[in-house]
């Protein structure tokens, strides 16, 4: 048995895809490229897949991925690669084909590209004003259903701007603690950066751009 | 395509992926390069609409063509209501996100007469007014199709034409009219002259009605050559007419999520309360070759993991069991369920049961509509009890466990003897599982029956008939309730005063449009959606208009009373539907059209002669 792993960009009208109609998309696309999946063995049969991270709806990603497993030996990932991107959506688009290499529990940080529209100096400044605040306090959802507060502050150490390309937008590129022990969705930053300076959050647009392990390697 | 505004709803509503199309199999085009934009609207929820049969075929016939872009538009649900009226969206299509005013043609599928109110809501989110007499060239072309189009008065004020019938050739006949109007700079009357020409095309505004004083229709006067009465389009070859083979597949979970075939169109039963039974004669099959590479295709295009054989009467196929072991050769070893929903008591064999469990098995559905033989015979649902024992027992013994009841209630001639056999029914159903010994073992069964309101609908014997009020029919429901002893049977029925608007609206005239267009502003939509029916305000709409509801719903209509739908033709004659409502008094069954010919005028949309239903030489 064989775990192979689709990654895939989610963009554009596809970011209001929900993670649950999502898994449904893949299972259709994965039958119609007929990709010769394995089938879990039990009463209902149904296709073995895993998702190394949902994403956030809203959210764009040039990092998903998900994983799906094969008795056979050998794959055409090359044929694999148009058939799949055929049978997707607008807004999904299948990469790259490869081998498992990592469990999706070693995921521990993910690395963001936020655009903030608008004039970048001004915007790169009162951003940069916020995010270097001693403590910010947020309201953020425990699994269990409550509301705990936290402080991000700790955790936006690894940020740097983007050179500024003249369009109009200062672009941040952000990493920040992902995975089963602590996960941050920039959407909190978004929402507490509104709270403090009146950015609109939808003047702002958040793409995952890298999954990371502890050590900093890239998720593969 | 999707802007900051429309960024800020979606982020603000549940499921916004109803909003933002991209499905697999939807299309995109150049609309620089079209002669013709076409947008589709369903007037209920995205998960409602893209479970409509009616739209994939359309949208896939005017699709195939080069120079027309067919986009789809559903009514969205409240949240997103509010955050468009907040942000000032104008509804748009889910393709490529452009106002509904911009396009050519607006059209309106008419699913069920309670959706009326969601049409005028659409209208007003598009920003595009009601009455059609308002509208000039600068606004879209609005018409509609679809069942209810069999009497569209309630609504016709509303649209420039209403397509009565088959639309798979009269749609792209329309679009056409609609194309060389553009291009020759015809004024809209032209346009309008030249669709009544068109088969089965019906332009509301190029007809007067004049009423009694008692409120009756007096006579209905054809203009500018218009003609007098208007007969559905009806295609020359169904048995060869291709199925659509692309659906989009929807994202956010459709209500019937899956490939469907349709099999065959019309029916041969008869039943007297089935509308659909009647204006969609004659019975027409498609070929079984035709039907398994169709639906091969589709399960290839689309991913789908379950295929339906749709039809008013699948197990009436001449050729089912020949088509189910084509179909049986791949569905297996491609993961793909078969489902056969429209199964009949009477003819529902051990082999079709065998067929269709191989995969999974779930509950059964039989619908004996009414609780006793003579009632059944009344409504000419020919099933007997013997049949119901049978085919019951057959599902027992295949490892069935619950098996689901329909029946309705407020039928012509009922007595509370005929209620009391609604429960009796379900009661030998109990009694027969316990009595099986080869029932699945370890296991309790379930009966659930679900009552209906009868519903008196246009084209049929029972168009004749009052409905019961809704006070007679909670009085039923209640005796209903009363006579049921075992647990093992659950009961649901529908609400009297929903079935009650229904009633009004399936049999009403154009006096009725002022009434929805003022329970539109008194903010009635989402009608057939239990929580947000709003009755007590529809009653005060009805009020204030001076429109009596009872005398369209509770009242007779005498054979000689000229129907608010009289210049519509769908074949069937009157005069067989008077021959067959007096059948119905006398408690007379009447042949399936497939065993003997009743001559109810429907060969002559063909031409005349047999039908092919009547041809047929397999006949259970």
């Amino acid at each position: 048995m064989h775990t192979i792993r689709v990654w895939f960009a989610k963009r554009h009208e596809a970011c209001y895809i929900s993670h649950l109609d999502l898994q449904r998309v893949v299972q259709r696309a994965l039958k119609l490229a007929r990709v010769p999946v394995w089938y879990t063995q039990g009463f209902n049969p149904h296709i073995y897949l895993t998702f190394a991270m949902p994403l956030p709806l809203g959210q764009q990603s040039i990092t998903e991925s998900f994983d799906f497993r094969t008795e056979q030996e050998r794959l055409d990932t090359a044929a694999l690669y148009w058939e799949l991107n055929r049978a997707l959506p607008r807004g999904i688009e299948v990469f790259d084909i490869t081998p498992a290499k990592m469990g999706p529990g070693q995921i521990a940080f993910a690395r963001y590209l936020i655009r903030f529209d608008g004039d970048a100096q001004q915007m790169q400044s009162r951003v940069e004003e916020f995010l270097s605040q001693k403590e910010i306090l947020v309201d953020k959802r425990t699994k269990r259903g409550g509301v705990r507060q936290m402080d991000l502050a700790p955790y936006l150490g690894r940020r740097s701007w983007l050179p500024g390309e003249g369009d109009g937008a200062a672009v941040l590129d952000l990493t920040l603690p992902a995975g089963s022990t602590l996960n941050l969705n920039p959407d909190l930053l978004l929402n507490a950066l509104e709270q403090a300076t009146g950015i609109d959050p939808l003047d702002t647009s958040i793409c995952r751009t890298q999954l990371l392990t502890a050590d900093f390697k890239e998720f593969e | 395509m999707i802007d900051k505004k429309l960024r800020r709803a979606l982020l603000a509503v549940q499921k916004p992926g109803r909003y933002t199309g991209g499905e697999l199999g939807s299309v995109y085009k150049d609309p620089q390069k079209m002669d013709c934009r076409f947008a589709f609207c369903f007037p209920d929820t995205y998960e409602v609409g893209m479970s409509f049969l009616g739209m994939k075929v359309l949208y896939e016939i005017l699709n195939a063509r080069e120079n027309i872009w067919c986009e789809r538009a559903f009514m969205p649900w409240v949240d997103m209501v509010e955050q468009m009226r907040k942000l000032e969206i104008p509804l748009f299509s889910i393709e490529s996100k452009t106002p509904l005013s911009q396009f050519d043609i607006v059209g309106f599928t008419l699913p069920y007469e309670l959706s009326y109110s969601n049409i005028l809501a659409m209208l007003d989110l598009a920003g595009i007014p009601f009455y059609a007499k308002k509208r000039g060239l600068d606004q879209p072309l609005i018409v509609a199709g679809g069942p209810c189009t069999c009497n569209a008065e309630p609504v016709a004020d509303f649209f420039d034409a209403i397509m009565l019938g088959e639309g798979e050739e009269q749609l792209p006949a329309l679009c056409d009219a609609v194309i060389d109007a553009k291009r020759r700079g015809l004024s809209k009357e032209e346009l309008l002259l030249n669709l009544s020409k068109i088969k089965g095309v019906y332009v509301p505004s190029l007809y007067t009605v004049r009423y009694n004083p008692d409120g009756t229709v007096k006579h209905v006067t054809a203009h500018k050559g218009a003609p007098r009465v208007i007969e559905k389009a009806i295609l020359p070859n169904f048995r060869h007419q291709p199925l659509p083979t692309h659906f989009t597949v929807p994202m956010v979970g459709a209500v019937h999520d899956r490939a469907m075939i349709e099999v065959l169109r019309g029916c041969v039963r008869g039943c007297r309360f089935c509308q659909a039974g009647f204006i969609y004669r004659p019975m027409r099959e498609r070929d079984a070759d035709m039907l398994n590479c169709a639906a091969q295709d589709l399960c290839r295009n689309t991913g789908y993991e379950e295929v339906s054989l749709t039809s008013l009467s699948t197990s009436d196929h001449s050729q089912l069991e020949a088509l189910l072991d084509k179909l049986l050769v791949w569905t297996q070893g491609e993961h793909v369920n078969l489902a056969l929903p429209s199964l009949r008591i009477d003819n529902f064999s051990e082999s079709l049961v065998e067929k269709t469990t191989r995969v999974r098995k779930s509950g059964l559905t039989f619908a004996p509509e009414a609780g006793t033989q003579r009632l059944r015979d009344v409504i000419n649902k020919n099933v007997t009890m013997d049949e119901v024992i049978r085919s019951c027992t057959l599902a027992f013994k295949n490892g069935y466990t619950a098996v689901k009841l329909y029946f309705m209630m407020g039928l012509p001639t009922e007595t509370m003897e005929d209620i009391k056999g609604i429960a009796d029914t379900a009661q030998a159903v109990v009694d027969l599982f316990y009595s099986l010994p080869e029932k699945p073992k370890g296991k309790g069964v379930t009966v659930s029956i679900s009552v209906a309101c009868f519903v008196p609908k246009p084209f049929t014997p029972f168009q004749f008939a009052a409905q019961d009020t809704m006070e007679q029919l909670r009085e039923k429901q209640q005796y209903l309730l009363s006579c049921v002893r075992s647990k093992k049977i659950s009961v649901s029925y529908h609400d009297a005063r929903i079935s009650f608007l229904e009633a009004v609206f399936a049999k009403g005239n154009r006096k009725l449009s002022k009434v929805l267009v003022e329970a539109y502003r008194n903010g009635c939509c989402f009608d057939g959606w239990g929580d947000l029916f709003k009755f007590d305000t529809w009653v005060e709409c009805f009020k204030k208009c001076g429109i009596d509801m009872a005398f369209f719903a509770n009242r007779p209509i005498p054979f000689d009373e000229i129907t608010p739908w009289e210049h519509f033709s769908y074949g069937v004659d009157k005069s067989f539907l008077i021959r067959e409502y007096e059948r119905a008094q006398a408690a007379q069954p009447t042949m399936p059209c497939n065993r003997q010919c009743s001559g109810c005028g429907a060969n002559k949309l063909m031409g005349g002669g047999k039908c092919v239903a009547y041809d047929q030489s397999v006949v259970r």
